[in-house]
């Protein structure tokens, strides 16, 4: 898998390369218009993650492109930016999604994750891992072939944890995942950890390993080690 | 208590306490005027009346007519009376009431008598004057005063237009629909005065207000970038493996404290994007279908947060 990230700001950049190579992508950054471009003529790439605002040109123009050479990668803009009209306009164009700037890693990586899955399984919808299966479209979880009975946030949880295997993810980015803008407004996200519990007993009592892991102070790890 | 009514309160005390003090000196000043006026007449009388009886004496030609009562007495010719004026009444038959006179004493030798004399001199048309003259002072200036206080009010209203104009555009000044303040140019210089400064004070908080609008706009926007990288940075510093407690401690720390900042940042573009009216469209909201929506949204919040709190009233328990 191959992702092109065009993002400006170097050390914002390189984070965000350092994070898809350690989930096994091989990625190429750009630092502004021009290289991105040439780029996106040069190559093919599985996922763009384009930021708007570019020192050279706006990063618009890079979708623009990308849509004229017929291409199929996944596109992901990520900008500072938040307006209606923005969000708007970008996915006119023809990107998959629009992650407001400052986001969290594992954010992106399952929203990148989500958007290939979408690209490439265009038939059945599935994430299969080890005795676990997600029926995406369906929204239905599968334990050794035995349907799970889990909430639609407990369901957006286990996705966002699948995405992010191996990595500690923190209460604030789980909350956001699964509970979008509005958990600007609260102030603690310890309520977080019912529903892990709740997640992790309905796994296991349907046989799964037990691959929640609480990390003490910061959040949740999906261990599969 | 407003200024009108202030002024006019003042107006009317001060010159009711001037009216009354000048009314009295008034009413003495003419009293004594009329007085003298009397006295001098009486004075003359005396001399008409003593010429004349010792022109009668002489049987020389008399006339003694006169409007004002004369009593005449004769006294023992070793006693003596000074001189002198005095204010008495006499009872009138023929009105059946006391009428007010001045009288004049003195004696004189006539002949070889002496003889003490009484003039009198009726003071009922005097009072009648005076009565008259105050009556028609008071009411001048009754009329006097109720005028001032009138007019006073109806100047007011004029002069003072320019500032209560001035007054309600301050009141209803609203820096985002209207930096200016657009008053009118006063014939007053002290109002002129007070709508310049109104003027510059309202450019000048219009200026602070632009600056501090763009001031917060520039911050934060620029602010999201490095919170950006702060948090990608925070992220892969947790995914190094082999943290002991205390470390682990220090970067959570860290990371809640980057999230508070991007949630002000967050507020914080959110308040400059209303003063920028980027939400001018106002639209009926179905209040009950919004509500539901979040309340089934944060189910599972509001349900912990509950339930953590039974624990704890239990546990206290």
């Amino acid at each position: 898998m191959k992702i092109l990230i065009i993002e400006d700001e170097m050390a914002l950049a390189e984070s965000i390369g350092h994070y898809l190579s350690d989930e096994g992508y091989l990625y190429e950054l750009a630092f502004d218009y021009s290289s991105a471009s040439a780029k996106i003529n040069a190559y093919d790439y599985d996922c763009v993650i384009v930021d708007i605002n570019l020192p050279d040109g706006n990063g618009l123009n890079i979708i623009r492109e990308l849509k004229e050479n017929q291409s199929t990668s996944g596109i992901i803009i990520i900008s500072a930016r938040n307006s209606l009209v923005d969000r708007i306009t970008g996915l006119d164009i023809g990107a998959d999604d629009y992650l407001v700037k400052p986001f969290n890693l594992s954010e992106l990586n399952a929203r990148i994750k989500s958007v290939i899955r979408r690209i490439s399984f265009s038939g059945s919808n599935e994430i299969i891992f080890n005795e676990i299966r997600i029926d995406i479209d369906s929204i239905q979880v599968f334990v050794h072939d035995e349907l799970v009975n889990l909430t639609k946030k407990e369901f957006d949880m286990l996705i966002f944890f699948i995405s992010n295997k191996n990595r500690v993810l923190t209460k604030e980015s789980i909350g956001e995942n699964v509970w979008g803008d509005y958990a600007d407004s609260l102030n603690s996200f310890d309520f977080i950890y019912t529903h892990i519990k709740n997640l992790r007993k309905k796994l296991l009592d349907k046989g799964a390993d037990d691959y929640l892991q609480n990390v003490y102070g910061v959040g949740y790890k999906f261990n599969t080690l | 208590m407003k200024l009108l009514n202030k002024t006019s309160l003042i107006i009317v005390t001060v010159a009711l306490f001037i009216f009354f003090l000048g009314g009295i000196a008034f009413y003495k000043i003419i009293q004594s005027m009329i007085i003298t006026q009397v006295d001098r007449e009486l004075v003359n009388q005396k001399h008409n009346v003593i010429n004349e009886l010792n022109s009668f004496l002489k049987l020389d030609d008399v006339f003694l007519i006169t409007e004002n009562k004369i009593n005449i007495k004769r006294m023992d010719s070793r006693s003596h009376i000074d001189e002198m004026f005095k204010d008495t009444v006499l009872y009138d038959q023929r009105e059946k009431l006391f009428v007010p006179y001045r009288q004049l004493r003195f004696h004189t030798i006539i002949g070889e008598n002496n003889f003490k004399f009484s003039i009198y001199r009726s003071m009922l048309e005097a009072e009648n004057l005076i009565e008259q003259i105050v009556i028609t002072m008071t009411l001048m200036l009754v009329a006097f005063i109720l005028s001032m206080f009138f007019l006073n009010r109806y100047f007011f209203r004029k002069i003072w237009d320019d500032f209560f104009f001035a007054v309600n555009k301050v009141q209803k000044y609203n820096l985002r629909d209207d930096p200016n303040l657009n008053l009118q140019i006063s014939e007053v210089e002290e109002f002129q005065m007070l709508n310049e400064v109104f003027e510059t004070l309202t450019d000048r908080i219009h200026k602070d207000y632009l600056s501090l609008k763009e001031f917060t706009e520039n911050a934060s926007h620029e602010i999201q970038t490095p919170l950006s990288i702060m948090r990608a940075k925070i992220e892969l510093l947790l995914q190094y493996p082999g943290y002991k407690e205390d470390q682990v401690a220090l970067i959570s720390s860290l990371n809640e404290a980057v999230n508070r900042l991007s949630n002000i940042n967050k507020v914080l573009i959110l308040l400059t994007r209303i003063e920028n009216n980027q939400y001018p469209e106002l639209s009926k909201v179905h209040l009950k279908e919004r509500i539901d929506y979040h309340l089934e949204n944060f189910k599972e919040v509001i349900e912990c947060i509950v339930s953590a709190k039974s624990e704890l009233f239990t546990s206290q328990i």
